[in-house]
């Protein structure tokens, strides 16, 4: 309970940490939103009317306070471009995000899992180094160049994908998966390493136990032990990159979604950006650092359950 | 919990990160070299030849326009054809190694210099410093890197330095938590202790005991950083946020071929190759010289 207790505190220190430090970066720093709003030509007074119109006339500290106070209560500001609030216009995209983010893990997992049981089965060897290399090939394509690789070859001379616009789950699960299948591989291509990493080198080390020795002794097939026996105990650090990663996803898709025009957070963002709508910017990145400390957070927890030692252990770390 | 062979204290931060690094096979035999280090460090040495010495190897100038040629298959006046625009795909490539290879370099090497004294005071001193550094770390890593660098762009425009610098503070978290590593795993042993007992102060024991040690795996690092810097300045010129438009780089080119992907795709495959042959060879290069060097120290990371 106690180290519940800690990690609540390290939390809400991080998110308030992360939510001054973008703040005064956007805020304080050169290339002020009311001289975009009033064009090249415009006049010193009329900046100024548009800044104090918005606002932005005020110190700093008193617009953060604000901006806080509201922030917790769920009104994260209007977009300066669209006028539409910031928080509804994240939450309506979030879905997309996650689902494209969910497809990946599966795909990522799908790669992972046989690769990482061959590699550690074979360890060492000829299949294990093919691997090994495939895995550092894979790790070396950045997930733009996979997507624009993907989209040639499989959209464009293989015909099989044919870039489709993305559609709401409304439209049919077909319909709406095949949007997520180039991008979602596009992701994995690069996630898949890690994890397969990870297990292989967990169950090389859950191979050399006595109760494998045993469960072979008793005549029970390889595969029959790897499967049942061994693979269980062996992908526990594997979850929890997976959980991890879901942490760095929300963030790493950005480049994916506006490549393949998939209406997520990171296109927002992207697109904010483009616009130089730095009230969208701002609660973007509150948006997805906090998901990224929420989600480390619950898996130190899920971990600290699992594994009694980590509660004394990291307590103080 | 301390190892009880060597004595020295072991950090499992993440003790799954931990466990898969030391149970990594060292890479080729391990005597000598094999041949994923040699011809990946062979490309290094070519790509960074013609970056260098581009204006005078012969290629053309990547900024002209020839406009009876636009959208030119691989030919003999253009080895790697033309782009949308009748601009000579190998001289881009070649100019484009310009910008991967400056920020590639740079950024590491800004992150180090800030990454590696904050690494060892935390270490080093331990206490409060140190839970100060470890929380601040934490902090910075909660806003994933690309965000923060869209962040920085915004803020700042798109140059060379803005990228290369605001890359490099990116990269202190990790430098500083190698060399925190590091300092914590031998700041306990006996040449530390017998500094300390001739009389040497902090200062002189941080500089002259302990950094050439943490120097090692942190360098080892260096060049894995390297081939990240460069992923991630493709990605920032992909998206337009690194240096300006006409300016050639290959992120940038591989984004200006995805509208002509279907006719002429040698435009965005040739620099996507030439990017994905240097980030591999930087990610073997720099893998093999970790697995050397920095194996044992790793490990407590």
């Amino acid at each position: 309970m106690r180290y519940v207790l800690k990690r609540v505190r390290r939390l809400i220190v991080v998110v308030f940490a992360v939510t001054l430090f973008t703040f005064l970066l956007v805020n304080v720093l050169p290339g002020d939103v009311a001289y975009d709003i009033a064009g090249q030509d415009a006049s010193e007074e009329e900046v100024q009317a548009i800044r104090a119109d918005l606002g932005l006339d005020r110190p700093v500290m008193i617009r953060y306070v604000e901006w806080l106070g509201d922030f917790v209560q769920g009104d994260w500001g209007r977009s300066f471009r669209t006028d539409e609030p910031v928080a509804e216009a994240i939450w309506s995209r979030f879905p997309v995000s996650l689902e494209l983010m969910v497809v990946a893990q599966v795909f990522a997992l799908i790669l992972a899992v046989p690769f990482g049981i061959f590699a550690a089965y074979r360890a060492g060897r000829t299949v294990d180094r093919t691997i090994a290399t495939a895995g550092f090939m894979s790790l070396s394509i950045p997930s733009f160049m996979a997507a624009i690789l993907l989209i040639l070859v499989v959209s464009l001379n293989l015909g099989w994908l044919p870039t489709s616009e993305y559609e709401p789950l409304s439209e049919g699960l077909w319909a709406n998966l095949r949007a997520f299948i180039l991008p979602a591989l596009a992701i994995a291509l690069s996630e898949w390493v890690v994890l397969m990493r990870v297990l292989r080198a967990d169950l090389i080390g859950v191979l050399q136990q006595d109760y494998i020795s045993l469960a072979r002794a008793k005549g029970l097939p390889v595969w029959h032990v790897i499967l049942r026996h061994a693979l269980k105990p062996a992908s526990f650090s594997m979850i929890t990159i997976l959980g991890l990663q879901i942490g760095t996803l929300i963030g790493g898709s950005i480049i994916i979604e506006s490549i393949f025009a998939l209406p997520g957070v990171g296109r927002l963002l992207i697109n904010a950006i483009y616009a130089r709508d730095f009230i969208v910017v701002q609660g973007v990145v509150v948006f997805i650092a906090f998901a990224y400390v929420l989600v480390n957070f619950i898996v130190d927890l899920l971990y600290a359950v699992l594994d009694p030692r980590i509660r004394t252990e990291r307590s103080d770390g | 919990m301390a190892d009880p062979t060597t004595n020295r204290p072991l950090h499992p931060a993440r003790p799954t990160l931990s466990r898969f690094r030391r149970m990594r096979p060292t890479t080729g035999k391990s005597g000598q070299f094999g041949l994923a280090f040699w011809l990946p460090l062979a490309w290094l040495i070519l790509i960074t030849f013609c970056a260098i010495f581009a204006p005078w190897i012969g290629i053309q100038d990547p900024d002209s326009l020839d406009f009876i040629n636009l959208q030119a298959e691989p030919n003999d006046a253009h080895l790697l054809g033309t782009d949308h625009l009748g601009r000579d795909v190998l001289a881009r490539v070649v100019y484009g190694a310009r910008v991967s290879l400056v920020v590639g370099f740079c950024a590491p090497v800004v992150g180090m210099l800030l990454g590696l004294p904050i690494g060892m005071i935390a270490g080093y001193f331990g206490g409060r410093i140190d839970g100060f550094i470890v929380g601040s770390i934490d902090t910075f890593l909660a806003v994933p890197g690309l965000v923060l660098l869209l962040l920085f762009s915004l803020i700042f425009g798109g140059s060379l330095l803005v990228v290369t610098v605001s890359l490099g503070l990116l990269f202190i978290p990790i430098f500083a938590r190698i060399s925190r590593a590091a300092t914590l795993s031998f700041k306990s042993s006996e040449f530390v202790l017998a500094a300390r007992t001739i009389g040497a102060g902090d200062f002189n024991i941080l500089l002259r005991e302990l950094l050439p040690n943490v120097v090692l795996p942190v360098l080892a690092f260096g060049l894995v950083a390297v081939a990240s810097a460069i992923v991630v300045e493709g990605a920032l010129s992909f998206l337009g946020l690194s240096v300006p438009a006409p300016h050639p780089s290959w992120g940038g080119m591989i984004a200006g071929g995805r509208e002509h992907l279907e006719e002429s795709p040698h435009i965005s495959v040739f620099p996507a190759i030439v990017m994905f042959l240097t980030v591999l060879s930087f990610n073997l290069v720099g893998d093999t010289l970790r697995s050397r060097f920095a194996d044992v120290r790793e490990a407590a990371i």
